[in-house]
């Protein structure tokens, strides 16, 4: 097959990249003085909700009482859902690091329920039976 | 079965099938079907995220993590323009207390520490006590695409969307800081946020920038995004723009501004966020000790944005290429595309040039094969003739990803 870089690649001006100029380039200093948001631009008081966690509970399996009660008051389950399948070892020093680091509480009689669920999660995710975390906070 | 083999994007139902495989849809319930996923294409993981609507003054994102927001902009966004609207622009907190609203009247911007004197701004006198400066500046989170490294590294799992381009609007950090008077001595200037930790002993998220870069004339105290004020999530009112540099520096919903008499050696800058002392950060997997830095200026990057990874084309046929380009700490030099792994190369023509801290896009255009695959290369080379490395980069953190993408195309029957 002839893919010889030469022909393979047509005239890229044809593409016509709409305003394609070369407007300001190298004499461009991100420290001058210019604003198009005019004097009476003025800021408005904000006050939101943010959204309840659809997967608020880690799904049932051997440990869960134990990540639920110790692994939840910082961050999402889905933190710890989506993490990329981890060896023992690693996920031993994830839970150090919440403990040290960030003063997680964590009951120490815990840890080795902790510890089996997470294992758990990586070895099913290795195998391939592990769903998405839900949560998508909207159905469309 | 083969779960991760999938195109990104949007899922099918049917693609939805193959993803998470039988034992996968049995832990599924009903409702979830209701949902739309999204595949951020990671390799050797979960790579499927559901999409949202749910967050205030943000339109449909990948939602990573609920609390607190984790949010990624679909690559979709980056196919339209270089400015990436304020309500697609992905959102990212280490804490959970964020605060849900901000008074406009009762907040103000605190300057202290190793000073002449401390001061208070309210965001009146920020708005109109200050010359204003303007420009367009990329956001990337350190870890984007943190889910694409092999082997996999814990952290935040992106994919590309950890990041955008905005035109921001503000004054500069330097004539905050003459304000109050730098003492003689100073070494860091600190920055904090309304968001606090929730442990009353854990460390609150809090970033440094050496004193000279501070008052480099370039570092912003933002008040407009795309000539709106920002969306709470995104920092409003205040957020510090620092251009060229990742976005862990950006510190949202800015409230204190301490200069130190030395150097920070607080955890977010002494021990997270560190990277290899080596070129782009990269090391083999596995390196155990080497020297880190923190995580600093920003490279070069570039991404196919019409096309997604595995999609079907017309064999034999043209086919346009374009994308965006990003040059890191310095403007776009070129970008170059290859079909052949990185043999030869062959420029792309250039888009609109927003600045040398702005995306900036780029088009080609290939002849398809007759049958088979091909796989399309994008390399950056910037204005500091700094080029993307060959291959995807490594370190333990999951940071600065920057190796040539790569996009398959398939030519199919009936396309
Ligand atoms: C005291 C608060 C707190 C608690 C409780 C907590 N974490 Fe974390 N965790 C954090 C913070 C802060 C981060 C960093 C978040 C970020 O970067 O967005 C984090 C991040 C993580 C990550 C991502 C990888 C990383 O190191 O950043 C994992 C995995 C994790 N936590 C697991 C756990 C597990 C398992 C538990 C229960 C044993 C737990 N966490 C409990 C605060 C906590």
């Amino acid at each position: 097959m002839n893919r010889t870089i030469a022909l393979a690649f047509l005239a890229s001006g044809l593409m016509g990249i709409a305003g394609c100029s070369q407007e300001k380039g190298a004499s461009f200093s991100a420290g001058q003085a210019v604003a198009s948001v005019g004097q009476d631009f003025a800021l408005q008081s904000v006050s939101v909700s943010f959204p309840p966690d659809k997967t608020a509970e880690f799904p049932a399996g051997a440990g869960a009482d134990a990540i639920n009660n110790n692994c939840r008051a910082c961050h999402s389950p889905a933190m710890i859902l989506t993490q990329p399948p981890l060896k023992h070892e690693e996920w031993v020093k994830e839970i150090d690091k919440m403990r040290t680091t960030f003063k997680a509480p964590v009951n120490d009689a815990d840890v080795p329920a902790i510890l089996a669920y997470l294992d758990n999660l990586s070895a099913r995710q290795n195998e391939g039976s592990l769903a998405a975390p839900g949560g998508a906070a909207t159905t469309k | 079965m083969d779960r991760f083999n999938h195109p990104p994007g949007r899922m099918t139902r049917r693609s939805l099938l193959g993803a998470t495989g039988v034992a996968g849809l049995a832990l599924m319930t009903a409702r979830s079907w209701a949902q739309s996923l999204y595949n951020l294409g990671l390799p050797g993981k979960l790579s499927v995220r559901p999409l949202t609507t749910a967050f205030p003054q943000k339109g449909e994102m990948v939602l990573q993590r609920t609390r607190p927001p984790l949010l990624e902009t679909p690559m979709e966004v980056f196919n339209v323009g270089t400015i990436t609207p304020n309500d697609r622009f992905f959102v990212r907190w280490h804490w959970a207390a964020v605060p849900e609203a901000v008074d406009e009247a009762a907040f103000r911007l605190k300057v202290r520490g190793h000073v002449d004197k401390e001061i208070e701004l309210t965001l009146d006198q920020i708005l109109h006590d200050f010359e204003r400066i303007e420009y367009q500046a990329i956001n990337q989170c350190s870890g984007n695409s943190r889910g694409l490294f092999q082997p996999s590294v814990a952290g935040g799992e992106w994919g590309n969307g950890a990041m955008g381009n905005a035109l921001w609007t503000g004054i500069r950090l330097k004539d905050v800081l003459d304000r109050a008077g730098v003492k003689s001595g100073a070494v860091d200037v600190r920055m904090g946020g309304l968001d606090e930790a929730l442990m009353p002993d854990a460390p609150k998220f809090l970033k440094s920038l050496a004193v000279d870069h501070a008052r480099d004339g370039e570092v912003m105290i933002a008040f407009a995004m795309n000539k709106e004020q920002l969306p709470l999530l995104n920092g409003f009112p205040l957020r510090l723009v620092v251009p060229g540099w990742y976005s862990t520096y950006w510190v949202k919903m800015l409230t204190d501004i301490e200069v130190l008499d030395h150097p920070d050696d607080q955890f977010w800058m002494a021990k997270a966020y560190q990277i290899p002392k080596t070129p782009f950060g990269n090391i083999a997997p596995g390196t155990k000790d080497f020297p880190k830095e923190p995580i600093n200026r920003m490279v070069p990057r570039s991404f196919v944005t019409n096309l997604k990874d595995g999609q079907l084309v017309k064999p034999a046929a043209p086919l346009a290429i374009s994308g965006i380009a990003m040059g890191g700490d310095a403007g776009v030099a070129k970008v170059e595309l290859s079909i052949d792994d990185g043999k030869s190369w062959s420029a792309a023509s250039l888009g609109a040039d927003g600045g040398k801290y702005a995306f900036r896009r780029f088009a080609g255009s290939i002849a398809t094969p007759v049958s088979g695959t091909m796989t399309i290369l994008a390399r950056c080379t910037n204005n500091n003739g700094i080029a993307q490395p060959p291959a995807m980069i490594w370190n333990p953190g999951g940071y600065m990803q920057c190796g040539i993408e790569r996009t398959r195309i398939t030519v199919g029957g009936g396309v």
